[in-house]
């Protein structure tokens, strides 16, 4: 580490803190980047676990739905939800279903991936002193907590928390919980205003990055010269800016047709337990549809993009070569954006909105699929050749691959409109989904937490404990997701809350096992001719107990982040990965302000094993690395007089 | 580090933070109007022709309005320059100017609100439509208070495991009704409530005591299942609730919150009851005008709205001018050598000139059958005028004498001119409603500037002539959104 020393470490934090401010101003209305990050990292966390709960009581359910749930039913809040003998209801079973999809995805992802990692990293990797506007980026994380209590409390109303799924159909959002007096304080009227607040949070947070990015590049830093980290960042952001407000007019609307009585998406003549509804009808479920998803579909690459940036920051790092394909891969996810916009309506394939509408969006579903394989296929390639360090960052960023493709490969059956037909709601769905986001996004999240910890505390993150983390993970996700493919396939539905028994029966009566495609497997390998419907059921008991050892095997992560930060191995310096990028050349942690010289990019982001260079990396940030290079660096150092 | 271009452009990109910012924060505000432009499309183009509640044009809703709405539009275009002109006399360095200029913005929105809320106020206050069962439309006003069921009760009874139940809302008294709780048999001592925050406390405390006593009835169902007794005593638990008042309180029932009522008894949606003695469910109306376009042609002359109007004249009045504009509407089409395209084949409505009750005028008409009403089916079914309507002179008493009674159960669904009266009126409040928001919130911030930012002036004018500058780009914004709105609202 030649750019800062020790010493002047030690000034910076004379500089910084001689000024003290109060504790609630440092540390909960901070307006600093860093803590910020930091706060939306552990709120996430925090309702990452809490979505996790939520889904065990589900599978609880699902693999045992004769017997009462354990530990739970002396809790008062459970006891008013489950039946007499303490088995889940069908109305518990949606609530959490809903609010898991809900709170995974709105309160534990993207707050993570974006917030979290977008917040910490990027003005750091740009060189920038702050966010453009700390204040308003203050605000985007008050507005996403507020978003978020309103979701944790609606679980303690009388009607409890939204019921309708995790995408919250009309009319069946609409109608719910109607019958109580009080609509306002019902879950599904709450799940709507916690909507909003979590939609405004974000959209001033793509506002705060896209600003940051496009104009507080430091010295040097050249579009080209920017980490492919910031890329995505920057393609999140526009995703999040133009995909969501759309949904905030969906939200408006819907909360309209609660609360006003309006008719946005109640049809002419719609019955609610056979009572005629009491509206002027002549509105459009299906217009619902199209505005959620047009928001939910970028949604998927707003999780899978922050995910894909933390991973191609680990693999050049750990491979000590340079990112295979950088600017390409660069195009590629500038494609994928502008794809991710028009790809919404295969969600939709079986509403009925047409034969030429399908087609429309089945074209252009395959078509994304080509800048996506563009990445992962630069990432697997950056491996190539490479003498590899397996650190814990670098076993996650590795399963991460595979991981992906296998979620991304079994979507393309669901791309096209034919399949899809078969496949819509089934375990199968699920299964693809999750793919891409439980051992895919979260892997990528999971490496970066493990990769940036010594920056924000000065120590390393336990390794032993981190292996004990990663393998069972690794395995037990498989055992969650990998049978949910087989279910799926076999046309057992996702909504079934009774573990499939309506499945065992309409498979026994109507349709013969022997016609699923499991048991046509079973067959061809000449295995047995199971009762393919029981054998389907008992997948359950695989899935549900995998998910609660990965539980309980996330207790070694708990462990490591909250020990670590006091008992881990101390960094030797600034850059304990030898890597390349600017955030590396800040004190450890930085201080308010970031870097004590002003940052300037020399190079391109990823310059490890430079030929002729004396170490096997040359930092973005450092004028003498290598003297092939430098001149250059120097001459097109300044493109910005201030 | 301070964070730069906080003030001055970054050269390569051209633009300050904020400015950057305010283009970014725009263009999501054009997907956020853009999404509701294009739901206004869906509806619209989704109108199922006689089965959906027809699209109203504009011009036809808006009769009364559509110079409001130019006024509003010529204010905001007005306010966009004043903007422009505010900031140029920062630019120059002149603060009186700017002053004039920015008060006077303020002042045009201000004014626009205004126009707003007149608009808003007689839309829900003052027009009303009921639909009858058979899809016929009256449009009108009802007389205050009369679309609410007039009840006088006794007893109430509710459950104690949700919210606060809905009969509540409906108490019409002076004074909360003093309520004795009917004990449940066990000898306490009768609990009196003769305030609402008794009530309130009384309720949360039954509510948390029927929950204990569920959690412990449950935990003993449990403890006897896994001991392996066979058939445990079910688990019981009263937990509904039941008050007397002694005097019969006066209960004004919200009909969207009533699921049957009869004579004796209103039950709620959320389960609770009232029981006493009905006074009247009858709804008084005036009618305005009769719109049939949702009725099949041939059941026209038969339909439920000329029985409840009772007024034959009325009915002839109807279709005689049904028939004079159907003849207008050929003629101007032979004329062209052209047949009536079957849109216009649909008509809106007809405006009743007086309508009276009792039907005075059976004498001078005489209810002799309508000749050639069979054979000229077709002419009959054609014969509705066009959408805008001619008599714009709607006969409005401010007397009761000429409201009718509407039975209740021949009520499809009632309501003022407010959002829920159709996809036309649900957008157009959806949509002014939150371009109203944006004025008064881009106001507010022009305002805070005029008043509070002498100071940053004289520190910095360049600063905080780009804030005057980023908070009038909003401005624009808001004014071009009105620009795209009142066409679509008021006249198309």
């Amino acid at each position: 580490m030649s750019a800062v020393t020790a010493e002047k470490h030690e000034e910076a934090h004379g500089e910084h803190d001689h000024h003290v401010e109060p504790f609630w101003k440092k540390y909960i209305f901070s307006t600093d980047h860093k803590t910020i990050g930091i706060q939306y990292g552990f709120t996430s966390l925090v309702f990452l676990a809490f979505g996790f709960f939520l889904m065990m009581v589900m599978r609880w359910s699902i693999a045992y739905p004769d017997r009462a749930v354990p530990m739970l039913a002396d809790w008062p809040w459970f006891q008013s939800w489950l039946d007499d003998s303490g088995k889940v209801t069908g109305d518990l079973y949606n609530m959490f279903g809903a609010m898991h999809g809900t709170i995974m995805v709105f309160l534990g992802v993207v707050p993570l991936a974006f917030g979290a990692f977008g917040n910490y990293v990027t003005p750091l990797q740009i060189g920038a002193p702050d966010m453009a506007f700390p204040r308003l980026n203050m605000a985007s994380y008050w507005f996403f907590l507020i978003g978020g209590v309103l979701m944790f409390v609606s679980f303690f109303l009388p009607s409890g928390a939204a019921k309708a799924g995790w995408t919250n159909y009309s009319p069946l959002a609409t109608t719910t919980d109607l019958h109580y007096g009080d609509l306002f304080w019902t879950g599904q009227t709450q799940w709507i205003l916690g909507m909003v607040f979590l939609i405004s949070s974000s959209l001033l947070g793509a506002v705060n990055f896209i600003c940051t990015i496009i104009n507080l590049r430091c010295k040097g830093m050249t579009w080209m010269r920017l980490p492919f980290f910031v890329w995505a960042m920057l393609v999140t952001g526009f995703l999040l800016l133009l995909a969501f407000p759309p949904l905030e007019v969906a939200a408006i609307m819907q909360l309209m047709d609660r609360m006003g009585g309006t008719s946005f998406f109640v049809p002419t003549g719609l019955n609610v337990s056979g009572i005629p509804f009491d509206a002027a009808g002549g509105g459009s479920p299906l217009l619902y549809q199209h505005l959620f998803w047009f928001l939910a579909h970028p949604e998927v690459y707003v999780l899978i993009l922050p995910a894909i940036a933390i991973v191609s920051e680990i693999i050049p790092c750990n491979t000590r070569k340079p990112l295979w394909g950088y600017k390409t891969m660069v195009y590629a996810v500038m494609v994928l954006g502008f794809l991710a916009f028009i790809v919404w309506a295969h969600h939709m394939y079986i509403t009925g909105m047409g034969p030429a509408i399908s087609t429309f969006f089945q074209t252009t579903t395959v078509l994304i699929s080509i800048p996506s394989v563009i990445l992962i296929t630069s990432l697997l390639i950056s491996m190539w050749g490479g003498s590899i360090r397996f650190n814990i960052p670098m076993l996650f960023a590795t399963a991460f691959i595979p991981m992906f493709g296998i979620g991304g490969l079994t979507g393309l059956p669901l791309a096209f409109s034919l399949p899809d037909l078969h496949l819509h709601d089934t375990y199968y769905v699920i299964g693809h989904f999750h793919y891409v986001v439980a051992p895919g996004t979260i892997f990528g999240l999971f490496a970066g937490i493990y990769h940036w910890f010594p920056k924000l505390t000065g120590r390393m993150m336990s390794v032993k404990l981190g292996h004990l983390h990663f393998w069972p993970s690794l395995i037990l996700m498989n055992g969650i997701f990998a049978p949910m493919m087989f279910q799926g396939m076999a046309g057992f539905h996702r909504r079934a809350f009774d573990g499939g028994k309506a499945y065992e029966q309409i498979s026994s009566q109507e349709f013969a096992p022997a016609n699923s495609f499991f048991a046509n497997i079973c067959e061809s390998l000449n295995i047995i001719q199971p009762d393919a419907a029981v054998l389907m059921i008992d997948l359950n008991i695989i899935t549900s107990g995998s998910a609660w050892l990965l539980a309980i095997f996330q207790v070694p992560f708990i462990i490591n982040v909250f020990v670590s930060p006091f008992f881990g191995k101390k960094v030797k310096n600034d850059n304990p990965w030898d890597a390349t990028t600017l955030e590396w050349a800040t004190p450890t942690p930085p201080p308010h302000g970031n870097f004590t010289t002003e940052p300037v990019a020399y190079r391109g982001p990823y310059e490890y094993s430079v030929p002729g260079a004396d170490q096997d990396f040359t930092p973005q940030f450092e004028a003498s690395g290598s003297d092939a290079d430098s001149s250059e660096g120097e001459a097109d150092a300044d493109p910005v007089t201030v | 580090m301070e964070i730069p271009y906080e003030v001055t452009p970054r050269r390569d990109t051209g633009l300050y933070n904020a400015k950057l910012g305010i283009w970014l924060f725009l263009a999501s505000e054009v997907m956020l109007f853009g999404g509701l432009f294009s739901a206004y499309v869906f509806l619209r183009v989704g109108v199922q022709t006689g089965v959906d509640n027809p699209w109203p044009w504009g011009l036809n809703v808006h009769k009364e309005f559509v110079w409001l709405g130019f006024a509003n539009t010529l204010i905001l275009i007005g306010s966009s320059v004043g903007v422009v002109f505010a900031w140029v006399a920062l630019k120059e360095g002149d603060w009186r100017k700017f002053q004039i200029y920015m008060y006077s913005v303020v002042a045009c929105a201000v004014a626009f609100m205004c126009i707003k809320a007149y608009e808003y106020n007689s839309k829900l206050n003052h027009h009303h439509g009921i639909k009858l069962i058979d899809n016929s439309v009256m449009e009108g006003t009802i007389v205050d208070g009369t679309d609410k069921i007039r009840f006088e009760g006794t007893e109430v009874s509710f459950g104690l495991q949700a919210g606060l139940p809905v009969f509540l809302k409906g108490l019409a008294g002076d004074s909360f009704p003093e309520f004795t709780v009917q004990g449940d048999g066990d000898g306490e001592a009768a609990v009196t409530i003769t305030s609402e925050s008794a009530f309130n406390a009384w309720f949360f405390d039954e509510r948390r005591r029927v929950s204990s006593d569920l959690i412990a009835e449950r935990k003993r169902y449990r403890g006897e299942l896994a001991s392996g007794v066979e058939n445990p005593t079910p688990v019981s638990v009263s937990s509904s609730a039941t008050l007397v008042s002694a005097e019969p309180f006066k209960l004004l029932g919200n009909p969207r919150k009533i699921v049957t009522h009869s004579d004796t008894t209103i039950n709620f949606s959320d389960g609770s009851k009232a029981t006493g003695t009905l006074i009247s469910d009858d709804v008084l109306y005036e009618v305005h005008e009769v719109d049939l376009q949702l009725v099949l042609p041939q059941n026209q002359r038969d339909s439920v709205v000329w029985d409840v109007i009772g007024d034959e004249g009325a009915k002839k009045q109807f279709f005689s001018e049904q028939q004079k504009a159907y003849e207008e509407m050929k003629s101007y089409y032979a004329k062209r050598g052209e047949s009536i395209p079957e849109k216009m084949l649909r008509g809106y409505v007809i405006n009743l000139h007086d309508v009276h009750v009792g039907g005075h005028h059976d004498a001078d008409h005489g209810d002799e059958p309508h000749e050639g009403e069979k054979h000229h089916g077709e002419e009959v079914h054609s014969s509705e005028s066009k959408p805008s309507s001619k008599d714009a002179d709607v006969h409005t008493s401010h007397d009761h004498g000429n409201a009718i009674s509407v039975p209740r159960d021949k009520i499809k669904f009632m309501g003022n001119h407010g959002p829920r009266y159709g996809n036309y009126y649900a957008i157009y409040f959806t949509m002014t409603a939150l371009h109203g928001l944006h004025v008064i919130g881009g106001a507010l911030v022009l305002l805070y500037f005029v008043v509070f930012g002498k100071k940053l002036f004289l520190k910095n004018p360049d600063h905080f002539a780009n804030r005057v500058e980023v908070g009038g780009l909003f401005w624009h914004f808001v004014d071009l959104v009105w620009i795209f709105l009142f066409p679509i609202m008021y006249l198309l």
